[in-house]
């Protein structure tokens, strides 16, 4: 039962993606959603199933495939872990399905298509991607799945192609993800080549009885990092995140916040295990962890677009489980269940892939009335759109952690892991707990910003009708004044975790076991985080809702660039490999082909030289025959 | 059995009598004449040869009197004069032709396939 609620999730998506696409417009949308509901069914019998009857390590799904001498078992797994994130997925992959039924509805302008079809069965694809991800329990199939959910990331992120912008951020996210996945793929051969097998369970059981090399345990593990760090947008790969809000809103929520840059963790925790034989690995995670969490969240204070905004929140809670995952080798191991260490982490996955779809939906909703993504451009959502606004408002108060919101009891499940490392007295710990506290701050800061711009701000979305100078009773063209109900019903699903995900931890299941949450940080974080928000929301009685106004000019621009890292990669990277890519094509241009286009000019010498001898004489030519025949007769005599 | 000298010499000035011929005679006739002598000087050959013993001049010594019955040289020959008698019908036709058409058989005063030609054109007019 287990196996096929596990299969059927993975399958059922698949099979909606494949339908949709093959019988046409009118179909699309019921297969989208009815696929995607099948998989939330799905993951959830799973979930309970789990918990009835246990976790099942291994079952077959696309046989075993002979790799030389190694034999890959590309077999799934179900356990509490994979079955908590997949209702996760599958929850948010149903809401942006129902989401993008309105968001995407109709044909579209030319140079802006819906293109609707094409749309709904990548997202199907990447919703069965990652329940494969999810439920791999090999890490090549783990692998297959992650290739292919970077290929629906980079086909949604250049959806509206028209855009030369989405296109680059397209190809952006492309590259620079591919920059970490050959670390995975790099990782599977040391793997094989040093462990012999590539099975999750087999590793994270060999790795922890010594079985392999520490050498090998550990470049396998830096190598995951990086793929860890690619996926989930971690410094110093996370520049293609921001970029990649140019798809539309509705994957921004599903791919780019909730699930897949959270993937990294979730394979983090899937083999921490292995992890805790290899400190160094970890301590390594949990400096660009904080690094990360901190420069982003710094980032996203100065932001002057919304969904740019989001993402950079997005990089700094990825950084929260990061860190949460990666403080685990100095923390006591209480039950001796190594998994129960990661628990954190994965609280924070679950918690923010909620409130973070939810932010994403409703901030679609708010640039569907306004049409645009500038924060410019918005503000009085309160007066115009109250219930909007109330949702909008949850997301954030989850955001900036405030309780009892979801957001505070995973946030301080990771604070406190932190809390427990930094009193083992190991500056990881120490980096990490400084790092949360700070972002913290952060967070509300700008949580509360975004509240005070988007719902308080004193020009209202739509101005008044019959404006005097212009006939046009909108502000903007493209804007609505009204939200379809199936972009409102997702926001009403999402804001019920949001608020309510703590409950879980009232009634912990296995997974759950190692949150444990100090009432001193859990003070300490809600003040911060009160204290936070209330800054920025006091702002507009200073006379500008916006308290980014109140940075100095140069820090505010350094931080709107994110300390213009996009500038220092360009100049690392971008400029030299353009170079080597022109020195390869000179050296092709001008010297492979250079023998071939050389072959012209010397036939064309040769000919007019030999055309010379051509006299038209008939004699002449005999006299060519005699010297022939005599140098043949000399040859022949004196070789022979 | 006569010395081989005879024929080697007559032979050889056959030989040069034909080269000189065809190089230095501007008459298409007294070419093709020039080119019918070389081949002759190629039957005298082939007939000495053939008479020798086998194993050549070495076979001299040991006064072999095997012959081979197919008497391959003189066979040769035969197929020289009967390529030659082809060769000087189709030369002496084109020849005739180019009488025709020209007025004369003189060999430098038709160059026009050659590429110093004043009037050689690129393109067929």
């Amino acid at each position: 039962m287990t196996e096929s609620a596990a299969i059927l999730s993975i399958v059922l998506p698949a099979a909606s993606a494949m339908l949709g696409l093959l019988m046409g417009r009118d179909w699309a949308r019921d297969w989208a959603v009815l696929g995607s509901l099948g998989a939330l069914v799905a993951a959830i019998a799973e979930l309970v199933l789990v918990g009835t009857d246990g976790p099942v390590t291994a079952f077959g799904f696309l046989g075993r495939a002979q790799l030389g001498g190694t034999t890959i078992d590309l077999a799934l797994r179900s356990d509490q872990l994979s079955a908590a994130v997949a209702v996760l997925v599958a929850l948010v992959a149903f809401c942006v399905q129902i989401y993008s039924t309105a968001y995407l509805a109709g044909e579209g302008t030319p140079d802006a298509p819906t293109r609707y079809p094409a749309y709904a069965a990548t997202v199907s694809l990447f919703t069965a991607a990652m329940m494969l991800v999810v439920h791999s329990a090999d890490l090549v199939l783990l692998l297959i799945g992650w290739e292919v959910m970077g290929l629906a990331s980079y086909l949604l992120v250049g959806h509206h192609s028209e855009r030369a912008s989405a296109r680059a951020a397209a190809a952006k996210a492309f590259l620079v993800t591919r920059v970490g996945d050959i670390g995975v793929v790099l990782a599977v051969v040391v793997l094989i080549a040093g462990a012999g097998t590539t099975s999750i369970s087999d590793l994270n059981r060999a790795a922890t009885e010594n079985e392999i090399g520490h050498g090998t345990v550990l470049t396998a593990g830096l190598l995951l990092l990086a793929g860890v760090v690619g996926k989930s947008a971690q410094f110093p790969l996370h520049i293609w995140l921001p970029d990649a809000m140019e798809g539309p809103t509705p994957v921004s929520a599903l791919i780019h916040a909730a699930t897949m840059v959270a993937a990294g963790v979730f394979l983090m925790a899937r083999l921490l295990p292995l992890y805790l034989t290899v400190p160094g690995a970890l301590q390594t995670g949990a400096v660009l962890a904080s690094i990360s969490m901190v420069g982003a969240a710094l980032a996203a204070l100065a932001q002057t677009d919304l969904k740019r905004l989001l993402a950079y929140s997005t990089i700094s809670q990825v950084a929260y489980m990061l860190g949460a995952v990666c403080v685990a080798s100095d923390r006591e191991l209480g039950s001796g269940d190594p998994t129960a260490l990661a628990a954190p982490g994965v609280l924070h996955l679950l918690s923010h892939g909620a409130f973070k779809a939810l932010l994403f939906l409703a901030a679609g909703c708010i640039v569907h009335i306004v049409g645009s993504t500038a924060l410019a451009d918005m503000g009085g959502l309160w007066r115009t759109h109250r219930s909007l606004a109330v949702l909008f408002g949850i997301g954030l108060l989850g955001l900036a952690g405030i309780p009892p919101f979801g957001g505070f009891w995973s946030k301080e499940a990771v604070l406190s892991a932190a809390d427990e490392a930094a009193h083992a007295g190991t500056w990881v710990g120490w980096t990490v707990l400084v790092a949360g506290v700070l972002t913290i701050v952060l967070t509300g800061l700008y949580a509360g910003r975004a509240w005070a711009i988007v719902a308080m701000g004193r020009d209202p979305v739509l101005p008044a009708v019959g404006d005097a100078e212009t006939e046009e009773p909108h502000e903007n063209p493209h804007g609505h004044s009204q939200v379809p109900v199936a972009m409102m019903l997702p926001l009403y699903l999402l804001a019920i975790p949001t608020v309510a995900f703590g409950l879980v931890l009232l009634t912990p299941f296995d997974l759950l076991h190692g949150v444990e949450i100090q009432p001193g940080t859990a003070i300490t974080g809600a003040l911060l985080a009160l204290s936070g928000v209330g800054w920025a929301v006091s702002a507009p009685r200073l006379g500008t809702p916006d308290i980014a106004v109140a940075l100095p000019v140069r820090a505010r621009a350094l931080l709107e660039n994110a300390f213009y890292f996009d500038a220092v990669i360009r100049a690392l990277v971008v400029r030299p490999v353009l170079g080597l890519a022109r020195t390869v094509q000179m050296l092709e241009r001008d010297v492979v082909d250079a023998y071939v286009r050389a072959v012209r000019p010397t036939t064309e010498i040769a000919g007019t030289v030999l055309r010379r001898t051509q006299t038209g004489l008939a004699t002449g030519y005999a006299v060519w025959v005699l010297v022939g025949a005599v140098v043949l007769t000399v040859a022949g005599m004196v070789l022979v | 059995m006569i010395h081989l000298l005879g024929p080697a010499v007559l032979a050889a000035a056959l030989a040069g009598i034909g080269v000189y011929g065809i190089l230095a005679r501007r008459n298409a006739v007294l070419v093709l004449i020039g080119a019918e002598l070389l081949l002759n000087a190629a039957n005298v050959l082939l007939v000495t040869a053939s008479a020798l013993p086998a194993g050549g001049l070495a076979g001299l010594e040991h006064s072999q009197t095997y012959h081979d019955p197919l008497i391959p040289g003189q066979v040769m020959t035969i197929f020289v004069i009967t390529v030659a008698a082809a060769e000087i019908g189709l030369g002496l036709a084109i020849v005739l032709l180019l009488f025709r058409a020209r007025g004369t058989v003189e060999l430098t005063a038709v160059r026009e396939l050659g590429e110093a030609s004043p009037r050689h054109t690129e393109t067929p007019s």
